[in-house]
Order: structure tokens, then sequence, then C-alpha cells
């Protein structure tokens, strides 16, 4: 029997001070993306060989982005504490992407905790039909905690 | 009474058919988002216009498929619930979700042109109200 697992229930929260307990972003709305791991590869197949070898670098991730119903006076999203706020101080601030499986794991199972800082905000306004809305872009940066372990530390 | 984040006319009234007594009708179908589940919304949306002179209550408007429509000239406006559109949910499902529901407005009366003047008058009334309380504040 699979056990996939819907993906409604994610959510993203955000330090609004450091340190301080993490702040779950008001109206997360749409499909949120957990960022993309990679390592890019560099070919280093010699004249020597038949086939093709590669080496891979560090990890890269991709951006965290996600979108919101925007409420322009919560603190999550806000020219204060929120989004906009850490725009404009290029803050570094912790944030946690949990996912629905920590109804299954208990807390910390299913999350990934990461420094990062607000790298854009883009806010619409429709004109005829929808809700305010805001796509907001998140650059994490260095190690990360996932499911509750240590995942990219420095290299010894 | 229920929060309206908004009110939009799918198109302009139009008329689509006759009643059995021969009276014009006219349709105005809405699509309502709010942010709450607005169990009643057709009787706040009557006394909206009502505060609007726009309709007299079990006079000349009326709710639901079951309401009897006087004979006679009219206008009269039947306001009936309708399918809206999925739900606009957030990922955290303890909040509210944002909810489309539907609303067709049935303008029907002897008179073409009466018909169609007060469809148009409930058509401007309602499409576009945004950001507020129906009935009232």
């Amino acid at each position: 029997m699979s056990r996939a697992q819907a993906g409604h229930g994610t959510l993203i929260a955000m330090e609004l001070t450091v340190p301080a307990a993490f702040t779950t972003f008001a109206e997360l709305n749409g499909d949120i993306e957990f960022p993309g791991i990679n390592r890019p590869e560099t070919e280093i197949t010699p004249h020597n060989d038949g086939i093709d070898s590669w080496s891979l670098g560090v990890m890269h991730r991709d951006a965290l982005k996600f979108s919101v119903n925007f409420i322009f006076d919560d603190p999550t999203h806000d020219y204060s504490s929120g989004v906009y706020g850490k725009l404009q101080a290029n803050s570094f601030v912790g944030f946690r992407v949990r996912g629905p499986g920590v109804t299954v794991g208990g807390i910390g199972a299913d999350e990934w905790i990461a420094s990062g800082q607000v790298q854009s905000v883009t806010q619409k306004a429709p004109v005829r039909q929808g809700v305010r809305t805001a796509d907001v872009t998140v650059r994490l940066s260095g190690p990360m905690i996932i499911a509750g372990a240590q995942f990219g530390g420095s290299v010894t | 009474m229920f929060h309206c984040i908004e009110c939009i006319a799918a198109q302009p009234p139009f008329a689509y058919d006759i009643d059995t007594e021969g009276r014009a009708m006219f349709s105005i179908n809405f699509n309502i988002l709010s942010d709450d589940i607005p169990t009643q919304y057709p009787d706040d949306v009557l006394i909206y216009l009502a505060g609007l002179s726009l309709a007299q209550p079990a006079v000349n408007s009326f709710i639901g498929s079951q309401a009897v429509i006087p004979t006679g000239a009219g206008p009269f406006a039947l306001f009936v619930p309708t399918s809206g559109y999925p739900t606009l949910e957030t990922q955290d499902s303890s909040e509210t979700k944002n909810v489309y529901v539907g609303l067709q407005i049935v303008v029907r009366g002897a008179s073409f042109i009466a018909a169609s003047n007060r469809a148009n008058a409930i058509w401007s009334a309602l499409d576009g109200i945004r950001n507020r309380n129906i009935p009232g504040e």
C-alpha cells in the first residue's frame, strides 16, 4: 500500500527577530517548492579512458520560493518584521520548512531549518478578480538541519 | 452577514427566456469570494439590495428554487445559490479558507424594458463590491 501523503499542510516559518521562536507565515497559498539541491559537475575524462568520468562539486541550493495571500499588516509580511523588513535590512534569519510528515514522524522529522536572507518580494494586486498576493524568494546560506541532522557541514 | 472579498459578475445581464406567463427573463450570474463560509449569502445580498431600494423581500424579490413567484407584471427577482469555483486554500488548514460561491439572480417582467432596467440596476449595484461586509458594516 502506498504511503504517499498529500502535500497540503506544508508550512514555512521565519524568525521575526534573532534569536526567536519561528513564526509561521500567514496565508501561504499555492504549491510550495522545497529548494532543489544539486552538485555542479565537472568532466574529468582523461584521454586515456574510453568512457566519461565526472567530479561533482559542493552542494548548491536553489532559492526557496513561496507565495502568500498578502496581508499588509501581518508581522510575517509587513515592512517591519516581515519579509519586506527583512529584505530592507538584508538580515540573516532562520527559516523552517515543515512538511506534513510531522504528523507521522513528529516535530523535526519532516522539516528543514536553515539561515537565509529574503532576496525578493513581488506583490500583486489584481484589478478585476482575485486577492492580493506576494511572491517571496529566500536565498539560504550555510549548513541546514534536515530531519534533525546537520546537512552540508564543514569540509573536514 | 458575511465578509465579501469580492463580488464579480460573470457577464452583464442577458435575456435568456420567457416564463410561462410570457414575462421576459434576465439572468445575472455572480461569483462571490468570502473569507468564511457564507451560509445565508442570498439573504444577505437581498438585504443589501433592499438597503439600496433595489429589492423588497417577499414582495418583488425572493430566494431559492422553491420560491413562488407572484403572477403579474413585476419585475420580480429570484435569488438562487449556484455552484462557485473551488475553494482557495492556504497551506495552514486552521486558517479560514477563501470560499467561492455562486449566485444567480433572475429578473422577470411583463415589460422587457422594465425587467432589463431592474436587472441592470442590480448588476451595477453588486458587480465589483470588494472588501466589505454584506449586508452591512
